[in-house]
């Protein structure tokens, strides 16, 4: 067999064009395959919550319309109820497609953009070529970030439209109201996923420099995207200060007794005669709601059955809608705190291992 | 020819393992000079310190002491004109042969010959549009040499190139290698322990063991400095260094270096590369 098929650029360079563009056609082509998955699996996201913004939302909104006369009140049961909770469904299963993304990230960034050019030797050579290994590492930290950015935004976009979409229809299917806290509407409607995708990227490129083997530091990479997502699932409250409120409410659409529907409950006790706050179950609520049967004297109740247990008051930590914001924006801190960090040890590491500056002419 | 290609003063490189801890030392007070324009052979035994030094060279690791300049420069800033290939040419495996040439023009814009790199890979005979996983091993060494001389590099480092070939390809390769170099006046810096790949293509030597430089000179000089002694064993060889000698009888027999005229008892001959390298191997540390 004869070579004869070869034609590509002329020989003899053409004059020196010293831009990125080589490296990042590099690096795309060497991650070709990963970057059809992402497509892939961007687009299956896509379409799962195009289809909740779309036929499943259709469907959900002529069932409760047809049964709108029917139920007092808008409530809607049954075959209508069913209607609905599949909108919701496949909405559900757009955020998982948002909620996964940064392990899938953070795995296959561990796995192979570094650790696997270490554990195969491909990194040597790629740093003999005509480029440094500190322009390697930003192709292989920009390229990846751009990408799982212009990947997870409009999810992200799209996501929080399927939801509006169904706002007022949700509203009518569960007066209660969302509880916004909860992982879906944080995860889904905040921007939270951005700063943990990127934070996969830093930290898997992070990981390959440390570890320079592919499977273990793809292993170490879930198991510190997960330990870091459970954490922030139990301790996000604890990103921003609540806010405290003494006294008796009592909010018939709340599932925690002692707020309003939509704060999100922290922490809440009773308060001594001397003043001190202590833990408290509210075992005086029964007292008040038996009170309340006939609407009146609720308060006085749950007062006067308080000061038989010798306390004087009641007070809840809790995070108010508004805190919804803030609480993304210091989470969204913390991840890209951590990939700054991560980005930093990672040029830190390789400037100790080779010789990082650019050759002069 | 004064200019030289790789210069050491010194150099030392430490590895320190952290659990259980150990300090190992592949290189240690490495002083040498190669010049340019030639084809020096880097030869050791095993873990004598040889691809820690190309990598050196390379810019791919640092020393932990002394000091290494490549092409007047320091390695980094040679970078550009350097090209090397490490022992088990590391490439792509899931790119095609024509990709990694490509590769090769994206990531070195200034210096690509894409002529010379297609021209190493047709006399291979292989399918441009096979990937490189499915390449066999000589194959693979003509395609890492093919992005090595891609580079058109003023400085060659070649790392063990030719071991896991057959010999008909290793003469070959080698063939080519060596008509590339003189054509574009490269130098070409190789390690190996295979000696008969060495010789007849080489123009200096410097052998490593145990991370020291034991030698280094021109090849001739080299082996015009040394002589293969025979003659009886209660004869002296005062005022030569016996690098080696083995008795057989009342006979002995010597590889010196020569300190002087030798001694009218003794029978003298010229040593083979080979013979001289691996007497140097078997040398007793002292």
């Amino acid at each position: 067999m004869t070579t004869t098929s070869i034609s590509t650029s002329p020989a003899g360079a053409p004059a020196a064009h010293k831009g990125p563009e080589g490296l990042i056609r590099t690096v795309l082509r060497l991650h070709r395959w990963a970057l059809w998955v992402w497509l892939a699996y961007v687009a299956l996201g896509a379409g799962l919550l195009l289809w909740a913004w779309g036929p499943a939302l259709g469907d959900a909104r002529a069932a409760v319309d047809a049964c709108a006369g029917l139920w007092k009140g808008g409530r809607c049961g049954g075959s209508q109820f069913t209607l609905f909770t599949r909108y919701e469904d496949y909405l559900r299963y757009g955020f998982c497609v948002i909620f996964m993304a940064p392990f899938l990230v953070g795995a296959w960034a561990a796995a192979s953009l570094t650790a696997r050019e270490l554990e195969t030797g491909t990194a040597h050579l790629a740093w003999t070529q005509s480029v440094t290994p500190a322009r390697w590492l930003t192709a292989k930290l920009a390229v990846p970030a751009v990408l799982v950015t212009a990947g997870t935004v409009p999810l992200l976009v799209l996501y929080r439209l399927a939801y509006r979409a169904g706002a007022g229809l949700r509203a009518q299917v569960w007066p209660a109201g969302q509880e916004w806290w909860s992982e879906e509407h944080f995860t889904g409607l905040g921007i939270a996923t951005v700063p943990r995708v990127l934070c996969a990227v830093a930290v898997g490129v992070l990981l390959g420099l440390l570890i320079r083997r592919s499977l273990a530091s793809l292993g170490t990479g879930v198991l510190l995207m997960t330990a870091a997502a459970v954490k922030f699932t139990v301790a996000r409250h604890l990103l921003w200060p609540t806010a405290t409120r003494y006294g008796y409410t009592h909010d018939v659409h709340s599932t925690y007794v002692g707020v309003i529907a939509g704060e999100w409950r922290v922490e809440s006790g009773a308060v001594t005669r001397s003043g001190d706050l202590v833990p408290y179950d509210f075992t005086c609520m029964d007292a008040a709601i038996d009170a309340g049967r006939d609407k009146h004297g609720e308060a006085e109740a749950f007062y006067a059955c308080l000061k038989e247990s010798g306390l004087r008051d009641v007070w809840v930590a809790y995070h108010p809608k508004s805190h919804y914001w803030p609480l993304q924006f210091a989470e969204s801190g913390v991840w890209l705190a951590v990939a700054a960090l991560a980005v930093f040890l990672s040029y830190h590491l390789l400037r100790r291992r080779t010789d990082l500056r650019k050759g002069a002419a | 020819m004064t200019e030289t290609a790789i210069e050491a003063e010194a150099l030392g490189r430490r590895y320190t393992r952290l659990l259980p801890r150990r300090v190992n030392w592949a290189l240690r007070e490495c002083s040498f000079s190669l010049p340019a324009a030639r084809v020096c052979a880097v030869v050791g035994p095993n873990g004598a310190g040889k691809s820690t030094l190309l990598a050196l060279a390379a810019g791919l690791d640092r020393p932990t002491e002394g000091a290494i300049r490549v092409l007047g420069r320091s390695p980094a800033d040679a970078r550009e004109r350097v090209a090397y290939v490490a022992q088990h040419k590391p490439l792509y495996g899931q790119l095609t042969v024509l990709d990694t040439l490509r590769l090769g023009h994206a990531l070195n814009p200034a210096r690509w010959d894409q002529a010379t790199a297609e021209r190493i890979v047709a006399q291979g005979d292989l399918d441009v549009t096979a990937t490189v996983r499915s390449l066999s091993g000589g194959q693979r060494t003509r395609v890492a040499l093919a992005l090595a001389l891609g580079k058109r590099p003023e400085l060659l480092l070649l790392d063990e190139p030719m071991a896991d070939l057959d010999p008909l390809a290793r003469h070959q390769l080698m063939g080519e290698l060596m008509a590339e170099a003189a054509e574009h006046g490269t130098t070409v810096v190789m390690s190996s322990h295979v000696i008969a790949e060495l010789e007849g293509s080489c123009d200096h030597l410097l052998l490593i063991r145990r991370g020291r430089v034991r030698l280094q000179g021109e090849l001739e000089d080299v082996l015009a400095a040394h002589a293969l002694v025979t003659g009886p064993a209660d004869a002296s060889l005062e005022g030569h260094t016996v690098i080696e000698s083995r008795t057989t009888g009342r006979q002995v027999t010597a590889l010196v270096r020569r300190g002087g005229p030798l001694p009218a008892a003794h029978e003298a001959a010229a040593p083979t590369l080979e013979e001289l390298v691996l007497s140097y191997l078997r040398e007793p540390v002292a």
